[in-house]
């Protein structure tokens, strides 16, 4: 009740808001950045007044001059957008058999029973192991590294969908049988929508484990990615460009799950949460 | 009234849940007819939570017939509307999407003129906008009640649908329910552990006897409709029924 009562007054605040609150606007959304930029504030000091040394770790101008070159010369964007391919085709086939894999199994309790446990298994071993087969299979190319990338999601992705078609109430299931729901109908009424909360959250998972993998593919040998900007700039003792590329993964990555969650929100509005009872955050 | 046929025919029904020691309902007969309010009390335990569930068509019967209409019932029926002890809204759906769930076959006009009707019914218009978050609990069991009217059936059955409500929601909607059925065709069978909901809704009471469930009686409420509570005739039936209670009661 008292959630609400606040989360009302901050949404019904009218255009011309007494400049008190509007400063408190901009502290809220300037607190996420105080960490960091202290930080980056300190250690650019440290640098330049020669209390540190900046060879290892290159203080944020640095940082940011190589960033800069790479984007005006056209190569952080070439990176960029091979990373991004690969993690998105890795996604894409990873989230596809995850989620309809996922969903037979959690349908058909005999599939499940002959599946899942070998699944299980197969979740055990660490993705990475699988590499040099992966290479010998699908070649030293793009084949190996999204093989790679879309292991890493399916397993959140297959787990998550399993484990929420699972735990969907049984009492809304009946709703859907006393209204006489085919299997059909009752999937598309009343499970998937049921479901739709934890799928998001379980493709959000897999979307990240796809961004780590593409990193460890693309760090055993590639002639373009992010990644290949990391083991360039090791091997020439670049440690901007090492930090510059370490920035970009974490700006794509954060972009593209907050891309997936906004594409998600809509679906989810009618969600009664412990979250809709806090403040905006 | 008697000379009506019955909608609803229970014959010797009986239902054992796997591995119980005793059945939770034996030899069951029953008649319902169209138009007709009949409550079924008894202690919790009585299998009248799984009667409903039969009559539903959410659980099968052991042995027994049970015919709507004279036809063997054989799974969830369309001409039988279910309100649950819980609303049970689905919270992805509107209100108007809840109430509409059962309509998909109509065009989507025809569908929202229902949809309207049924929460005028229920005394709730200009909510099919609000999220079932958004609901009062006696608002949400309401919004349940006209979702099983809107498909219009011949009988709606009702198991606890006030019990988790406070008193004065609970006795507004009986009288708002009474209110609803006086005149109508359709047949509603009412279970409930609430002897004054019983008295103030129903044409005939059953009282259940436990272990294993069965009928040990039978009483005709034939009070004057608007029921009053405070009514004398009404102590004098809320008393008879109170002593069928403790007999069905003692025989376990």
């Amino acid at each position: 009740m008292d959630g609400g009562s606040i989360a009302l007054d901050a949404a019904a605040a009218p255009a011309g808001v007494p400049r008190a609150r509007r400063r408190r606007g901009f502290a809220r959304a300037a607190l996420p950045w105080l960490v960091p930029a202290t930080l980056a504030l300190g250690w650019e000091i440290a640098v330049r007044s020669g209390a540190a040394e900046g060879r290892l770790l290159p203080p944020p101008s640095q940082v940011f001059d190589t960033l800069y070159a790479l984007a005006a010369s056209g190569e952080l964007a070439h990176h960029a957008g091979a990373s991004l391919a690969r993690v998105g085709s890795g996604f894409a086939l990873g989230a596809i058999a995850g989620s309809l894999l996922g969903a037979l199994c959690a349908a058909a309790p005999l599939l499940r029973r002959a599946l899942d446990p070998s699944l299980q298994a197969l979740r055990a071993i660490p993705s990475i192991a699988w590499v040099p087969l992966f290479i010998l299979w699908f070649g030293i190319f793009e084949g190996s590294k999204v093989a790679l990338i879309a292991l890493g999601v399916f397993f959140p992705v297959y787990l998550g969908v399993l484990g929420a078609v699972l735990a969907v109430d049984r009492r809304l299931v009946e709703v859907g049988r006393v209204f006489r729901l085919g299997r059909a109908a009752l999937a598309r009424r009343i499970l998937l929508p049921a479901v739709l909360p934890a799928w998001l959250l379980a493709l959000r998972a897999g979307l990240g484990l796809g961004w780590m993998f593409v990193v460890a593919a693309e760090l055993m040998g590639a002639s373009e990615g992010l990644g290949y900007l990391l083991l360039d700039g090791q091997q020439t003792g670049r440690a901007a460009q090492i930090v510059a590329a370490i920035v970009a993964f974490g700006l794509l990555g954060r972009a593209t799950d907050l891309a997936l969650a906004a594409a998600g929100a809509p679906l989810l509005r009618w969600q009664d949460d412990y979250a809709r009872t806090q403040e905006a955050p | 009234m008697s000379a009506l046929p019955a909608v609803l025919s229970l014959r010797g029904v009986a239902h054992r849940y796997a591995g119980a020691p005793t059945a939770t309902l034996e030899g069951l007969d029953l008649d319902l007819r169209a138009g007709e309010i009949v409550a079924v009390v008894g202690a919790s335990g009585c299998g009248k939570t799984t009667l409903v569930r039969l009559l539903a068509g959410l659980d099968r019967p052991q042995a027994g017939r049970i015919a709507l209409d004279g036809v063997p019932l054989d799974g969830p029926h369309p001409r039988i509307g279910v309100v649950f002890q819980e609303p049970r809204l689905l919270p992805w759906l509107t209100v108007a999407g809840n109430v509409g769930f059962g309509l998909d076959h109509l065009p989507r006009g025809a569908r929202a003129a229902r949809v309207q009707a049924a929460l005028e019914r229920v005394q709730l218009p200009g909510f099919g906008a609000r999220w079932p978050r958004e609901l009062s609990g006696g608002q949400a069991q309401r919004v349940a009640i006209a979702r099983a009217l809107a498909v219009e059936p011949e009988l709606i059955l009702m198991d606890e649908p006030f019990s988790a409500l406070d008193p004065a929601t609970r006795s507004a909607l009986q009288d708002h329910v009474a209110a609803l059925w006086a005149g109508s065709a359709g047949a509603l069978l009412l279970v409930t552990h609430d002897v004054d909901e019983a008295l103030v809704l129903a044409d005939r009471v059953v009282v259940l006897a436990p272990h294993p469930g069965r009928i040990a009686a039978t009483l005709a409420i034939d009070l004057p409709r608007p029921r009053r509570r405070d009514a004398a005739a009404f102590a004098d039936h809320r008393r008879a029924l109170l002593d069928a209670l403790a007999r069905a009661d003692r025989r376990c």
